[in-house]
């Protein structure tokens, strides 16, 4: 799990390395692939950085990661809501985790460390969705910086970068900021060696995973 | 301090002076206190004054109801099934407690016939029981508007079932409109819970906070057995 940042890197402030070997997890429907850069063409996103208006050919898709089995809890399954409680059929029944492995180095546009240098806030990132029935876009700024970076990356490229490409955002889980994400644009979709879908409620992290966030597991 | 085995059964619970019990009453209370010293006399201090700091009768018996399973050394799935039951009921009792099917029935001034065809085309939620029945939570009923009305069901309650699917047990579900949620705060800040932000009228809103819950990123997703290789073009890939 080696993240190197900015400089430490051989990158400029502001972007992180990934560093191959590493495992991250992936939350995904029982029935779907884990291998999925989403959203479909023409679809808006729900997602955090997803493009800003429905996905056309020029926008990339992006595939949401986290580090550990707590990131994928809050981003997949309680999402910013308190859930007491929760059932491991239920979990399993709605939800599969797959791990995936690193097979390069993937450079990413670091909002964990830098976020300053990006101009950015904590607050900016981790804004809590927009509820509103009816409302275009669910993170309007998180989303909208994202369609910025990933023109950027398609056109000039980031300066100081190697080759000026980068393969998505680090990130913090808006739930719990010491869990860190990360979506990787599909530009990245080589990069991992994807493992077997378990269920969610039978993953072995699960029970130490609801302690420390303090929820009940229950069969 | 007053050993506790000086003094009578009877000056310790607070009955009316006078009162007058069944036998099987009192045979209850002798067995209770009987266990009651058993659990209590192998209980840790902390454990006790843990059960002592609760605020509820309900919120005392999950203390003690855990006492007393963990003393028998039981299996951690018995306990978990355990601890799931009594934080649910405590969690009842503060939103505002169950009726039984009978007592939905008066209260509402249904049939039952009625409340079972609610409860059937998920306009109510309804709590299965351990003997089969279901019950109602009082919660998510709106308020009679007037003297001569009725408690009513909230028609956003169906919106927000259908919301959940079968993404949320119903027990989930329950606990989560049961809970403060951050999302439902008021304009001032406070939280709300969703059975709050429902009868202040914002159903769309904790409507869409479950929607938001439940709803899989990956609805797009290709199916399992149908991974994209790798190499092709992101617009074949997507």
């Amino acid at each position: 799990m080696t993240i190197d940042f900015g400089p430490s890197a051989g990158l400029p402030a502001g972007f992180a390395s990934w560093r191959s070997g590493s495992a991250l997890v992936r939350g995904h429907s029982p029935s779907k692939s884990a291998n999925w850069f989403g959203p479909a063409l023409g679809t808006l996103g729900s997602n955090r950085f997803d493009p800003p208006r429905p996905r056309t050919l020029n926008d990339p898709g992006g595939c949401y990661l986290a580090e550990g089995i707590i990131g994928l809890l809050h981003e997949r399954v309680f999402r910013g809501a308190l859930q007491p409680q929760v059932s491991r059929t239920t979990l399993s029944a709605h939800h599969a985790v797959t791990e995936a492995t690193l097979l390069r180095d993937v450079v990413l546009i670091d909002l964990v460390v830098a976020t300053a240098v990006h101009g950015l806030q904590l607050s900016d990132i981790t804004a809590p969705p927009l509820l509103a029935p009816h409302a275009p876009l669910r993170y309007p700024a998180t989303q909208g910086m994202a369609g910025a970076w990933a023109a950027t990356n398609a056109s000039a490229g980031f300066a100081g970068v190697p080759g000026g490409r980068v393969d998505g955002i680090l990130y913090v889980s808006r739930f719990g900021p010491a869990e860190r994400c990360v979506v990787l644009w599909d530009l990245a979709h080589g990069a991992l060696r994807w493992g077997s879908a378990l269920p969610l409620g039978a993953h072995g992290g699960l029970r130490a995973a609801c302690g420390a966030l303090g929820v009940r597991e229950v069969p | 301090m007053t050993a506790i085995f000086d003094q009578t059964l009877g000056t310790m619970v607070a009955a009316p002076a006078g009162a007058r019990v069944a036998p099987e009453a009192e045979a209850v209370v002798a067995r209770m206190a009987q266990l009651a010293f058993e659990v209590a006399s192998s209980a840790g201090r902390g454990e006790l004054l843990r059960a002592l700091a609760t605020g509820s009768s309900v919120a005392f018996l999950r203390v003690f109801a855990e006492l007393l399973v963990s003393s028998t050394g039981p299996s951690a799935a018995a306990m978990e099934a355990l601890r799931g039951q009594l934080a649910l009921a405590e969690s009842v009792e503060l939103s505002g407690g169950l009726w039984r099917a009978d007592e939905a029935q008066a209260a509402l001034g249904v049939s039952r016939a009625t409340l079972q065809s609610w409860r059937d085309a998920g306009r109510v939620i309804a709590l299965p029981q351990g003997d089969g029945s279901y019950a109602y939570p009082v919660a998510q009923f709106l308020p009679p508007a007037t003297d001569l009305d009725r408690p009513r069901p909230d028609p956003a309650i169906g919106d927000v079932l259908r919301a959940a699917g079968s993404a949320l047990g119903v027990h989930e579900l329950f606990l989560l409109l049961a809970a403060p949620q951050p999302a439902l705060a008021t304009a001032g800040g406070g939280e709300r819970t969703g059975f709050e932000a429902l009868r202040a009228g914002e159903g769309a809103l904790v409507e869409a906070l479950v929607a938001h819950v439940v709803t899989p990123s990956d609805a797009g997703a290709p199916d399992s057995g149908e991974t994209p290789s790798i190499g092709q073009p992101a617009a074949v890939i997507h």
